[in-house]
Order: C-alpha cells, then sequence, then structure tokens
C-alpha cells in the first residue's frame, strides 16, 4: 500500500494501534528506509520505543542486528493533538521521545520523530541536547512535501549545535561563558567557532587579543561578495606542555558596525535570517557555534536568537533586572523570533535553564532567600499574565513532590577577571575555573 | 484467597509489636507529636512492620511513628504488614528516611556523584567546608574509579580532602563495586592516576626493563605506547 492509500484508509479517529499497523511502516519507508531497516517496539532499556531505524551497513542488517539505531519514532493515535507545542499531549509526547532518546542506549540514535499520521515533528539528538528541527507538519494534503522535507533533514545530519548566549540586561557573563565554553568544549576535543555579535563593545575579542574585523561582516551576512570562511580568525594557546596547540575558531566583531547605527537604514538592507543563511556552510565544520550576542532586543541580538537551536540565558542572583529580562526573552523575545521559524517550517531555538553567574562562593542565607523571593514573584506574574510557566527555566530539578531549588550556577572567581589581562580564557588558564565550566558543560551539553 | 496479611493495613495491639531500630530524632519532636496525637488519636502514617511469630510483629519502619504511639500511650497502633526479606527493611528505611542510601561510586553518573557530594556539602555539621563542589565533581567524574577498592584515591585528587572526618562523611554517600584492573592499560587518562609504584609494577610485567630511572611521565608514555 503507497503512503498515500494508507492515509487514506485510516479512520478519522484512528487510535494509536491503528496507526501504527497501517500507517507507520509505509511512512518511514518513505523516509527512505526498508523494511529491514526498521524494527518496531524497539528496546531501550526498561522502555520500548514504538519504531527504531537505520540504513543497512554491508552485512549488518538493522532487523536482525538491531545495533547502532539512527531514528526513533514515537508513535501516537489521531486523538492526540499534536498540533503545536502548547497542547499537553504534545508535550507529554516529547517528554517520552527525550527520555528515550538520551537513554544510555540510545547513544548512536540521531532523530527521534512523534507522529500520529496528521501531524509529525522531527527533534535532533547532540550531545545531551534534543531540540526540535521542524515545527509541527501537518500531513493532512502535504504528505510528499513533508516526506521530501523529512528525508533532506535526515540524510544531511548537521555537525554543530548553534548556540547563542543572550541577555539584554548588560554585564551579566555573556562574553565570559562563551569564552570559556568554547576552551573548554576545545578541552573535549570539540571544534569550536565563536562569533562575536556584539559589534558595540567587541569585548570577546579584545578579551582574547584579537582585533575586530573592519567591513567585512556586512558583505557575508548579504551573501555576495565574501566567504564567511575568510573571516575567520583561529585564537591558538601555544605553551610548552601542549603537544598541540589548544584553540577554537573566532569571527571578531566588526567596527563597521559600532558606535551609533541607523538601524532603520540598517533593516533595509540586511535580513533577519542572514546570519542564520552565512552559518550553514560552516555547520559540518564545527561541533559547536557560539554566539555572543548584544546586550539588547535590537538587529543583532535577533539575528543571533534566529541563528540558534537553543539559548544560553546568563543572570546574576543579586541583579533582579537580569531575573527579569530573562524572564521577558523567554517569553516574549524567543517566542517571536520562533514564530518567525515556523512560518518557514522550522522550530527555532528552545531555552535551556537559566544559568546563574557570579553567584558567591560563601553561601548568603539572605542573598539567596532575596533571590528565590524575587524569582516566585516572577513565575506568578508570568503564569498569570500570559500563562507560561517559567519553573523549570529557572529550575530545573524542580519536581512532582520535591521542592528542589538547585539553580545551573558558576560561582564569583577571581581567575576570571585576572585572566582577562592575560586575554586568554580562564578555563585555559587556571585549573578551579576550568573545573566550574567544565561541570556547566557536561550539566548542559556533554 | 491468600492467608497471608502481607501488605494489609491492621490495627494492632501495642503490646504485639516489638520496637526495632530505635529513632534518633530528638526527644522533643516525639513529645510534641504525642501529645498532638494525644491517648486516642489515630496514626494516620502507619508503622511498617514484619510478622516474627504468631501475634508477634517488629518494627521495620516509621520507627519515629512507632516511638509518638509509645510516648502518647496509644493502646492499638496502625500497622502495614511488610514480608521479612531483608530488602523490605532497607527500602522501608530508605523511604522512611531513617538510614542514608549509598550511591554506587563505582557506576555513578556525574549527576549522581554530583548530587550526593551536594547532600554531604549541605549538612549543617559537614566536615567538608571549604572543599569546592566543582571541583570534586569533575575530579571524581574523571578518575578511574571503577577500580577503586575503597575511597582511599580521594586523598590523592587534590580537593583538600586528606583522610579522616572527611572521608567517613563521603563514606556515609558512597560505596564501591570494584572491577578488577585490567593487566593491560594503554588508556593515558587512567595512568595518570596511578602511583609510580603501580605503573613500576605493571611495566615489570611486560618484562621492561631499566625501570628505576624513569619518571611518572616517562612511565606512563611507555605503558601507553604499548
Ligand atoms: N564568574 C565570574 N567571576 C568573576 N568575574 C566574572 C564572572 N563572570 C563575569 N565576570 C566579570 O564580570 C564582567 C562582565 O562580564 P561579561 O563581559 O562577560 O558580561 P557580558 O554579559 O558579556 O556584558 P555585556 O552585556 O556588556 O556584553 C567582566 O569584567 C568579567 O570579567
Ligand atoms: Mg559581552
Amino acid at each position: 500500500m503507497s503512503l498515500e492509500q494508507a492515509f487514506q484508509s485510516l479512520p478519522p479517529d484512528a487510535a494509536e494501534a491503528v496507526v501504527e499497523s497501517i500507517f507507520s511502516k509505509p511512512f518511514l519507508n518513505a523516509l527512505g528506509f526498508s523494511d529491514e531497516e526498521i524494527v518496531p517496539k524497539f528496546g531501550i532499556g526498561k522502555w520500548a520505543v514504538d519504531q527504531a531505524a537505520r540504513k543497512n551497513t554491508g552485512d549488518d542488517i538493522f532487523l536482525h542486528t538491531q545495533n547502532d539505531p539512527y531514528l526513533y519514532m514515537e508513535v501516537k493515535g489521531r486523538p492526540a493533538n499534536l498540533s503545536g507545542e502548547m497542547y499537553p499531549d504534545h508535550r507529554d509526547t516529547v517528554l517520552q521521545l527525550k527520555r528515550y532518546l538520551l537513554a544510555p542506549s540510545s547513544k548512536s540514535v540521531k532523530w527521534g520523530l512523534i507522529m500520529n499520521s496528521l501531524h509529525v515533528q522531527l527533534f535532533r539528538k547532540h550531545g545531551k541536547i534534543v531540540h526540535p528541527v521542524t515545527s509541527c507538519l501537518s500531513l493532512e494534503g502535504n504528505l510528499k512535501q513533508v516526506v521530501k522535507l523529512l528525508r533532506q533533514h535526515i540524510g544531511s545530519p548537521p555537525k554543530a549545535l548553534t548556540i547563542a548566549l543572550y541577555n539584554n540586561k548588560g554585564g551579566v557573563g555573556k562574553t565570559t561563558t562563551t569564552i570559556n565554553l568554547a576552551a573548554t568544549l576545545t578541552l573535549y576535543k570539540k571544534k569550536v567557532l565563536v562569533i562575536d555579535f556584539d559589534h558595540n563593545q567587541s569585548d570577546l575579542g579584545d578579551a582574547l587579543n584579537l582585533s575586530p574585523l573592519k567591513n567585512k561582516v556586512l558583505g557575508v551576512l548579504k551573501g555576495k561578495s565574501a566567504n564567511i570562511r575568510d573571516i575567520i580568525t583561529p585564537y591558538k594557546l601555544e605553551h610548552p606542555s601542549l603537544k598541540e596547540p589548544l584553540g577554537f575558531d573566532v569571527i571578531t566583531a566588526d567596527d563597521a558596525f559600532s558606535g551609533e547605527l541607523d538601524e532603520a537604514k540598517l533593516r533595509q538592507i540586511v535580513k533577519l535570517h542572514d546570519l542564520h543563511k552565512a552559518l550553514e556552510s560552516l555547520k559540518n565544520d564545527y561541533d559547536y557555534i557560539l554566539i555572543d550576542s548584544p546586550p539588547n532586543w535590537r538587529l543583532f541580538a535577533q539575528k543571533a536568537i534566529y541563528a540558534a537551536d537553543v539559548v544560553l540565558i546568563p543572570a546574576r542572583h543579586d541583579n533582579l533586572h537580569s531575573l527579569q529580562n530573562a524572564s521577558t526573552a523567554i517569553t516574549q523575545f524567543i517566542p517571536a523570533m520562533r514564530e518567525k521559524r515556523r512560518a518557514v517550517q522550522e522550530s527555532g531555538p528552545i531555552v535551556l535553564p537559566i544559568f546563574m553567574n557570579n553567584t558567591p562562593t560563601r553561601s548568603a542565607p539572605f542573598q539567596v532567600a532575596l533571590m528565590h523571593n524575587a524569582i516566585k514573584k516572577i513565575i506568578v506574574k508570568s503564569k498569570s499574565e500570559t500563562g507560561f510557566d517559567l519553573t523549570h527555566y529557572f529550575y530545573p530539578k524542580y519536581c512532582k513532590g520535591q521542592k528542589n531549588l538547585d539553580m545551573v550556577s558558576v560561582p564569583y572567581m577571581a581567575y576570571i577577571p585576572r585572566a582577562d589581562f592575560m586575554h586568554m580564557p580562564a578555563a585555559f588558564a587556571f585549573k578551579p575555573a576550568r573545573e566550574q565550566y567544565q561541570n556547566l558543560v557536561k550539566e548542559y551539553f556533554l | 484467597m491468600s492467608f497471608s496479611d502481607v501488605g494489609n493495613l491492621m490495627c494492632l495491639p501495642f503490646d504485639e509489636i516489638e520496637s526495632g531500630e530505635p529513632t534518633d530524632v530528638h526527644e522533643y519532636l516525639i513529645q510534641a507529636a504525642a501529645n498532638q496525637l494525644g491517648p486516642d488519636g489515630r496514626n494516620w502514617i502507619p508503622v511498617i512492620v514484619k510478622e516474627t511469630a504468631p501475634d508477634q510483629y517488629q518494627v521495620i519502619g516509621n520507627s519515629f511513628v512507632y516511638a509518638v504511639a509509645a510516648e502518647a500511650g496509644l493502646a492499638e497502633v496502625w500497622c502495614i504488614i511488610a514480608d521479612d526479606l531483608p530488602e523490605t527493611v532497607a527500602i522501608s528505611r530508605s523511604l522512611a528516611q531513617e538510614v542514608l542510601p549509598k550511591t554506587n561510586l563505582s557506576i555513578a553518573s556525574r549527576e549522581e556523584i554530583s548530587a550526593a557530594v551536594d547532600y554531604v556539602l549541605h549538612q549543617p555539621a559537614t566536615p567538608l567546608k571549604g572543599v569546592s563542589h566543582a571541583s570534586l565533581v569533575a575530579r571524581l567524574d574523571e578518575a578511574p574509579r571503577q577500580y577503586w577498592k575503597n575511597l582511599q584515591p580521594i586523598t590523592k585528587l587534590g580537593c583538600r580532602i586528606t583522610g579522616g572526618k572527611k572521608l567517613k562523611a563521603l563514606e556515609e554517600v558512597f560505596y564501591l563495586t570494584p572491577e578488577p584492573m585490567p593487566e593491560v592499560i594503554t588508556d593515558r587518562k587512567i595512568l595518570e592516576t596511578l602511583t609510580t609504584q603501580q605503573l613500576k609494577d605493571m611495566a615489570k610485567k611486560r618484562d621492561v626493563k631499566g625501570l628505576s630511572k624513569l619518571k611518572k611521565a616517562d612511565l606512563v608514555e611507555l605503558l601507553a605506547a604499548a
């Protein structure tokens, strides 16, 4: 039976078992997996995902060996509403898929699908991160186009995860965190590109002693004259004790965009999605692309968020505005960029749990209580005004019956300003700083 | 039908219940709760008991509730009858927070280590003051702890843990089920964590001569290359 016929033959309220028996296999066939490349009810520890698939290689027939699955698909019945991310059915199904994708035995899996034969959504796994790649795509009348789109993604998995560091409050540690995440990921042998998109300050380049570009970025963004590879500067740390120099690549800020810009004029010549597009050609060269964004909600910050797979928001416990701004970013700014990307069938970035930078080392109970109170107010306010529950963005470990207020954090360290003067990432120069960032990297990414 | 009472909630005469491991909570908490309960009250949170003989029971969990019932002078106590497997005692005491559950450091994930270390650091009288959570977690995570036979190697991690009380505090939350150390190790990371003596022993087994002059770094180099 062809996919189209299978689709037509499904009753309007087909239950999960019916979707499974009639639609799942033709759907995976259409995505390019033969019958011998599909295993139903694939065991993952004590769980089982509805479908797993992988291309056969030589003698290794996936149906027989069941080694190294490449894609999981979690199937639901038509009554389960998977048409948008705000629906509880959708949320529960995504949680289920995530659990499967992040299980220790799922190391080889790159993709996850949720599907109820009316809608489908594709997710990618990159290290510890699972993020949506497409919007919730409707299959009704679109079978061919959706299959084609999914095949394009699944056939060419990009290597890189693009992370924007953002908070529209200044001085919370965006630049510091960007540099040290890059350095630490490098220690784990990851290839990293850092983009200083805060053209007004060009702090990131300064911190590494790299000079800003001169009128180069505009050409790259316009996608005409210049090749993005020509504006990449390698940052290298050479030291007698190192066999090979350690380092990562940097695109420094551009002087042409510093100072007062006529934003309206700029918007006439560049587009929101141009950074995203320019990075496309680099996505197989790097494991991570980190974008340091400016502390405002203007054009360059918008481009950075638009281009990202995930957004990491640093905040400070002692700065109420940085907490409030984190909330505004999560409930307004980032959803606005996601909506733009949904219009082109993409997903746009997810937001990682907010991370607290510069926390005091010696516990100061009074300050901590003040912060939790402030956060509580922000959570209540956001819930009543926008219906958005921010609890997990502040407290990722908060769960049923457990009031766990742990936050991801990096303490205040005197090493950090000192490393600035040495023009070197603190994570390279000082072991205690390195260990803090190792924990951060493992908490979020590896 | 089954004649076993296992799983049932039963109202048992106080005299038929024998104390198990007694609770060590402060007497104030027992007295105040007993006053609140009163001699005619009902303990809605049951005591967990096992049957030791006909009409004879022993407390295996919620011994705090048992102590309060005794203090209040209840004639009858509501109990849940559990089976008498050793695991049942262990899990009942863990669920009632009467013992600290332990983490297997040989195989624990970074998250599990992080939570256990965080717990120890947050105890009011922790002997681990001044120990950095991030350092200890990062170093434990990367250490070849699958081979550790005891927690002594922690003192070599350079985390200001030098043995004694500090190590004891960690023993409260960690236990080990070590794997035997393989004969041949070439993983540089693991080699670097071994002592010079251990490295020499390993090299001897592979019939390498002239070891006495070699420094640790050379030994690692040698064994990693083999
Ligand atoms: N964990 C830390 N411990 C000590 N100092 C820190 C820490 N994090 C950041 N700093 C210092 O705080 C200052 C501000 O940090 P940074 O420049 O990274 O913030 P930013 O968010 O990029 O600022 P802006 O919004 O201006 O771009 C810097 O001087 C930096 O050295
Ligand atoms: Mg900055």
